[in-house]
């Protein structure tokens, strides 16, 4: 019996904080449009190399062969749910939890230990968030426009030692509106 | 400075000292180019700092308490309370412990779950919470607050403000600075948006709610 095969990459939950109470606010109908708008939404950010591995509820389970690939689409896919929120497109707000390391296949799922250890990421995270686990943050290594904020050793359900936490967030960058080379700013 | 602990208490105070002592717990492990870092199990943690330091600690169920001035302090825990007295920024992550925040010059940012936090005075504040309770009581720059079905109250001070607060089944009760005239954008499904804020070009106030209520208003502290 050969062993399952495993794969080394990074690991992403996704969650809609409030779904619950936004399905018993707004209606089912209103629930699978925002399902909808979020599945858009994840389309048009994963690259070509990551996956969707599966649905779960209003949640998601992505895989991405590289871990800096993977911080700056999850910071990415905030973004671009902000904005689809700002035009009214997508009313709620997700969270997303990313660790690295192995695991193995069984069919199109992906199983064990460091899944395990992303799913519990994603329920410490804030709404509009991008937490990573230390492994995720040192496997991605610099991440351009992305810059990690330390959030503190997480004990999780399950997991023998604390899981070093970092929020992912996108670098703000203030541009001279009198555009490139400009010099100094008057003074 | 990094402290990590399952379920123990944590009190950590800063003081004018040029070291790191810990009063109880294992010893701090120093290594070169590293945050000093103590790590504990079940135990209590009594650990004294230099004022300023920044300040990162991770508890399973302990509560947790921080007196003194500190740098950056972020605190991660599933069900201990948080006290925070003072901090250059602030980022305190629970799921249903009660927090209670001092000052902070920077940004005060608060994610629960549910419980109920308190925050005394922030430069900016990013604040969320699922059905929890969260109060501010001056927010002098930009705010950010969300919550599904909780409540948050905040005061916001200074001539232009920089707003954006969201509900979905919850309410968010801003009271601004009497006298500002700032952009107001409202928007909601079948809930209730109430201002009575003259419009202007004094920063932008943002609100957005499913079947919630949101009420910005010129006035006194909530």
């Amino acid at each position: 019996m050969t062993a399952p095969p495993s794969v080394t990459g990074a690991i992403a939950f996704t969650d809609i904080a409030g779904f619950t109470a936004f399905c018993e606010a707004a209606g089912d109908e209103a629930a699978v449009t925002a399902l909808e708008a979020q599945s858009r939404v994840v389309a048009g950010v994963l690259p070509a190399d990551a996956r969707l591995v599966k649905e779960l509820g209003d949640g998601l389970m992505l895989w991405f062969p590289a871990a800096a690939e993977a911080v700056a689409t999850c910071v990415e896919l905030q973004r671009r749910l902000a904005g689809a929120l700002s035009a009214g497109e997508f009313p709620l707000w997700v969270r997303v939890g990313l660790h690295h390391g192995p695991a193995v296949a069984r069919g199109d799922d992906l199983v064990g230990h460091h899944v395990n250890v992303a799913a519990r990421i994603v329920d410490l995270a804030g709404a509009r968030e991008v937490l990573c686990s230390e492994a995720a943050r040192d496997a991605a290594g610099e991440v351009p426009g992305v810059e990690f904020v330390a959030v503190g050793p997480a004990p999780a359900k399950g997991v023998a030692e604390p899981v070093w936490l970092y929020r992912a967030e996108a670098v703000t960058v203030s541009v001279d509106a009198r555009g490139p080379g400009a010099g100094p700013p008057p003074r | 400075m990094r402290i990590s602990s399952r379920s123990g208490r944590v009190d950590v105070t800063a003081e004018p000292r040029a070291d790191v002592l810990v009063e109880r717990g294992p010893a701090p492990v120093i290594e070169p180019g590293r945050p000093v870092t103590v790590v504990g199990r079940d135990e209590r943690l009594v650990v004294r700092v230099p004022v300023g330091v920044d300040l990162v600690i991770g508890t399973g169920s302990g509560r947790v308490t921080v007196r003194g001035s500190l740098g950056a302090v972020a605190v991660t825990t599933s069900s201990g309370r948080v006290e925070v007295d003072r901090a250059q920024r602030v980022d305190v992550r629970v799921r249903s412990a009660g927090v209670s925040v001092g000052e902070v010059d920077g940004e005060a940012r608060v994610d629960t779950l549910s419980g109920r936090a308190q925050v005394g005075r922030a430069g900016s504040a990013h604040l969320s919470t699922v059905s929890g309770r969260i109060v501010i009581g001056h927010c002098v720059g930009r705010l950010r607050a969300r919550t599904v079905s909780g409540r948050i109250e905040a005061r916001v001070d200074g001539p232009a403000p920089d707003v954006d607060v969201e509900t979905v089944s919850g309410r968010v009760d801003v009271r601004m600075h009497p006298g500002v005239h700032p952009r107001v954008e409202v928007s909601t499904v079948t809930g209730r948006v109430h201002h009575d804020l003259p419009v202007g070009d004094d920063g932008r106030v943002a609100a957005r709610t499913v079947t919630g209520s949101v009420w910005v208003t010129a006035g006194a502290a909530p």
